[in-house]
C-alpha cells in the first residue's frame, strides 16, 4: 500500500464540509452562499481566495459532493483562453445535467490566467459569472489579481493558513489511517516545515512513508531529507556574500543562485546593504567591482544574451567578498547590521502614501479641464499649468476668472487653495459666478487668452526664470506666438 | 485483437456523427460491434453510439491474454481514439474500404485505404473523461421528423439566435427561435410529420449544440425527438443502414430571471 500511487491529497481530500480543518468562519459562508445560490437575484459565483493548500479547492469539492451537485471543473492545466471557457463553461453556466440537478462549476487558480494560452480569460468569465444560471466557485491565492469587475460579480470569502497545531492533528490522522509509524516529533516538524500549507505537509508526509524504512517508527531526525526546498532568504546570502561565515567565495556565489531573484534585482540589493558593512576604502574596492557587474547587466540588456549574467552574478557575489579581505583585521568579526530593504522601483510607488497620492486624482482632474480648455495636452496641463496654478490661486481676483472659465468645483478650489480655506474657496465659487454672465461672450474668449497667456507664462517662467508677473498689455502682446505655440 | 473491413463511407457516417459532439472518446470493441459512449467538455452533451457488426464487411475479433483488461470486461477492450484527427484523415482516403487492425501491445490502431496507410496512436483511456452513467429518463413526447426539414430549420435558426424552442403544442411540433430582432418559427402538422405524440410542453436548449448534433445526423433519414417540459433531448436516429444506431443528449437550458 506504500507503494500505491493514488496521492494521499486526493485520497484524504474531504468528503463533507465539516471535515474540511481550519476555516471555519469561510466554511459557514460558504454554505450561506450555497444556500442562496439557487434563488433569484443571487450571486451565483464565489471566489475562495487564500495562500496554497488551504482548503479552497477541497471545500468546493465537499460542498458539491454534500449537496449532490455535479462538479465540472477547469484547472491550471487545461487551456484557459477565451474561446475554450466561452465554448465549455458557457453552456455549461447556463444548462442543466442530464440528470436534473445543479451544476457546480470550478475554475481553479482563477488568478493565474496569464499568457498568451489564457489570453482574455478574464474577461470571458466576467461575462459567464454575469449570465450564468448554475453556481461558479472560483479559486485563487490573490484576488487582487482578478480585477474589481469580476469581484463585484462574485461573493468573496476569505480562507487563511492553517495553523500547525490543526495541520498535525491532520497528519496524525493520515499516518494513523495508512498504518504508519511515526514520531509525534516528526509529525510537529513536518506540520511546522509546512508553513500552513496543509497539502505540502501532506506531500512531505507521503513522500517520507515511501522512502524510510517500514521496521521502525520513523523519527524526527530521519525527516531530515523531507526537508522542502526552501527558496534562499535574501538577508541569509547577503550575510554570506558580506563575509559573515568566512572567507568563501565558492559558497558566496552558490548562495546568490539559490535565491529566486534576476541578477538584476539582486545587485540592487547587495548596492543597498553593502555600504554600511565596510570602511570607505573597502566600499570603494567592492563599488568597482558592482559597477563592472553592472556593465555586463547592460550587456545582457543590450545583446539580449543572458550568458552575460555569469559573469554579472560572479562580479557581484565574489568580487563584493572579495572587499571583506581589505579590512580583514580592521574589524573583530561580523555583526549583523540593521537590514536595508530594496523595493523594486513599482513596489515603491503602489505603497507609497499620503498627499502626493491622495492628491493625484484631483490633479488628473484640473489637468483635463484645463487641457479642454486651452487645447492643449493633458499630460503638458499637467506637468506645466498645474503646479503653477495654486501661484495664481494667491491673487483672488485671479482666481476667480479662471474658476470661471475652467468652472472648477469648490472641492478643487480648495485644493488649490492648499486644502485649508473652505470658506474663501466658497467666496472664490461665488465671485466667479458673479463675473462669468456680467462679462457675456466675449470676456470668456479673453479669459481664454489669459488663461492661455498664463500658461504660456509661467512656462517661460520655468525656462528664463523671468519674473512672475507681467503687465496685461504685454501678455496680449505675446499672446499671438504663444497660442500659434500651441 | 481486433481486425475489421468496413466501407469507407459507412466509417466515416459513424465518425461523423461522434464528432459532432465529442472529439474523443473511448471505443468499446466487443464480438457483437463497437460502442462509445462519451460526454462533451462541458458535460451538456452525450452521445451513445453503437455499431453492430453486420456493419463490417469482415470482422474478427478475439480477446487477448492481457490479464488485467480480462478482469474487468470479459469480451471487450476499450481504445481511446481522436476521432477529429481520424475524420480528417478519411476525408482524405476516399471511398475505398478501409482496413482496420488494432495493435493493443503497441496501443495503436493501424488502417488503410486503399494505397494510403494511417497509423493511429491511441489515447490513455485513463486520460479521457469518464464514461457518464446514462440517467433514467422518460419523455412524454416522440417526435419523428424528416432529417432535412429538422436540418434546415437549424440552418436559419442559426442566423438569428443563440438558443432554441422546441415543443409541442396539441398536434403541433414547434422549433422556435427569438434573437434580439427577429424571431422564427417552424410548426408542423401532425400530417406533416412521420411520427407525433400529442401534448403541451416546451424546452430551451443551446442552439450551438443543436446545430453540431444535426451536422453528425446530416447521413439519417429521419431522426427521432424525444420531448419533455425543461427536459434534456434525446435525439435517435441510424447509421450504416440501420447497422449503427446514435443517440444523443442534450442537457436543456435554464434562462437566468
Amino acid at each position: 500500500m506504500r507503494g500505491s500511487s493514488v496521492e494521499w491529497t486526493e485520497k484524504y481530500r474531504p468528503k463533507k464540509l465539516r471535515e474540511v480543518v481550519g476555516n471555519e468562519k469561510a466554511i459557514e459562508e460558504l454554505t450561506k452562499w450555497a444556500e442562496d445560490v439557487l434563488k433569484a437575484k443571487s450571486k451565483k459565483a464565489a471566489i475562495l481566495h487564500g495562500p496554497a493548500g488551504c482548503g479552497k479547492t477541497s471545500a468546493a469539492y465537499a460542498l458539491a459532493a454534500e449537496k449532490g451537485w455535479e462538479v465540472i471543473e477547469l484547472n491550471a492545466s487545461d487551456q484557459r483562453s477565451a474561446g475554450v471557457i466561452k465554448s465549455i463553461v458557457g453552456p455549461a453556466s447556463t444548462s442543466t445535467t442530464f440528470s436534473q440537478t445543479t451544476r457546480l462549476i470550478i475554475l481553479d487558480e482563477a488568478d493565474n490566467l496569464h499568457g498568451t494560452e489564457d489570453r482574455g480569460g478574464t474577461k470571458a468569465i466576467t461575462e459567464i459569472v454575469k449570465r450564468s444560471t448554475q453556481p461558479i466557485i472560483l479559486t485563487a491565492n490573490d484576488k487582487y489579481k482578478m480585477g474589481q469587475g469580476l469581484q463585484r460579480y462574485c461573493k468573496v470569502i476569505t480562507f487563511e493558513q492553517i495553523k500547525a497545531g490543526t495541520v498535525f492533528r491532520v497528519l496524525r490522522r493520515i499516518s494513523d489511517d495508512a498504518e504508519i509509524k511515526i514520531d509525534d516529533s516528526a509529525l510537529i516538524s513536518l506540520a511546522k516545515n509546512a508553513h500552513g500549507d496543509l497539502r505540502s505537509a501532506i506531500n512531505d508526509l507521503q513522500a517520507i512513508s515511501v522512502s524510510e524504512s517500514k521496521l521502525e517508527s520513523i523519527r524526527e531526525e530521519d525527516i531530515a531529507t523531507g526537508w522542502r526546498d526552501v527558496e534562499g532568504d535574501i538577508f541569509g546570502v547577503l550575510s554570506v556574500i558580506f563575509g559573515a561565515e568566512g572567507y568563501d567565495i565558492q559558497s558566496a556565489l552558490s548562495a546568490l543562485y539559490s535565491l529566486d531573484k534576476t541578477p538584476e534585482e539582486s545587485i540592487q540589493w547587495i548596492y543597498k546593504n553593502f555600504s554600511y558593512e565596510y570602511d570607505d576604502e573597502s566600499f570603494l574596492h567592492g563599488l568597482h567591482y558592482l559597477s563592472r557587474s553592472d556593465m555586463f547587466l547592460g550587456r545582457v540588456r543590450r545583446r539580449e544574451n543572458y550568458k552575460f549574467w555569469r559573469y554579472a552574478s560572479s562580479l557581484m557575489a565574489c568580487g563584493v567578498l572579495s572587499a571583506k579581505e581589505m579590512q580583514e583585521g580592521k574589524r573583530e568579526g561580523w555583526e549583523r547590521r540593521k537590514q536595508r530593504y530594496f523595493r523594486s522601483p513599482w513596489q515603491r510607488v503602489r505603497l507609497q502614501e499620503g498627499e502626493d497620492r491622495k492628491s493625484g486624482p484631483m490633479q488628473e482632474e484640473l489637468a483635463k479641464k484645463i487641457a479642454d480648455y486651452s487645447k492643449v495636452p493633458r499630460s503638458y496641463a499637467l506637468f506645466f499649468v498645474v503646479p503653477f496654478l495654486p501661484i495664481f490661486f494667491e491673487d483672488e481676483r485671479k482666481a476667480a476668472e479662471i474658476t470661471a472659465s475652467l468652472r472648477l468645483d469648490v472641492p478643487q478650489i480648495a485644493f488649490l487653495l492648499g486644502d485649508t480655506d473652505k470658506e474663501k474657496a466658497k467666496q472664490i465659487y461665488q465671485d466667479a459666478f458673479a463675473v462669468s454672465p456680467k462679462r457675456g461672450k466675449e470676456r470668456v474668449s479673453e479669459k481664454e487668452r489669459v488663461v492661455k497667456a498664463e500658461v504660456g507664462e509661467e512656462e517661460r517662467r520655468k525656462i528664463e526664470k523671468v519674473e512672475p508677473k507681467e503687465e496685461e498689455g504685454k501678455e496680449s502682446e505675446n499672446q499671438k506666438t504663444l497660442t500659434n505655440f500651441f | 485483437m481486433f481486425e475489421a473491413k468496413i466501407d469507407a463511407i459507412v466509417l466515416r457516417e459513424c465518425i461523423e456523427s461522434i464528432t459532432a459532439v465529442v472529439d474523443e472518446g473511448k471505443l468499446r470493441i466487443a464480438e457483437d460491434g463497437l460502442k462509445l459512449r462519451a460526454v462533451d467538455p462541458a458535460n451538456v452533451a452525450m452521445i451513445s453510439f453503437e455499431l453492430k457488426r453486420d456493419a463490417f464487411d469482415d470482422f474478427h475479433f478475439e480477446k487477448g491474454s492481457d490479464a488485467e483488461a480480462a478482469n474487468e470486461s470479459p469480451a471487450a477492450t476499450e481504445v481511446g481514439i481522436d476521432f477529429n484527427k481520424l475524420q480528417g484523415i478519411l476525408g482524405i482516403g476516399g471511398s475505398d474500404e478501409v482496413n482496420l487492425k488494432l495493435d493493443e501491445q503497441a496501443q495503436k490502431l493501424f488502417t488503410r485505404m486503399g494505397s494510403l496507410a494511417y497509423t493511429v496512436s491511441l489515447l490513455d483511456p485513463a486520460s479521457l473523461r469518464k464514461e457518464p452513467k446514462v440517467p433514467e429518463l422518460e419523455f412524454p413526447v416522440q417526435v419523428i421528423i424528416k432529417t432535412d426539414e429538422f436540418r434546415r430549420t437549424i440552418r436559419a435558426a442559426e442566423k438569428i439566435g443563440d438558443h432554441i424552442m422546441l415543443g409541442v403544442d396539441g398536434d403541433e411540433f414547434y422549433m422556435e427561435v427569438e434573437g434580439d430582432m427577429d424571431k422564427l418559427r417552424l410548426g408542423l402538422r401532425k400530417e406533416q410529420l412521420i411520427h407525433l405524440t400529442p401534448g403541451t410542453l416546451h424546452s430551451l436548449y443551446s442552439l450551438d449544440y443543436v446545430a453540431a448534433m444535426s451536422k453528425g445526423m446530416s447521413h439519417a433519414d429521419n431522426i427521432t425527438l424525444n420531448l419533455g417540459k425543461d427536459y434534456p433531448l434525446q435525439v435517435d436516429f441510424e447509421v450504416a443502414d440501420g447497422k449503427g444506431k446514435v443517440s444523443y443528449l442534450l442537457a436543456p437550458r435554464i434562462e437566468s430571471e
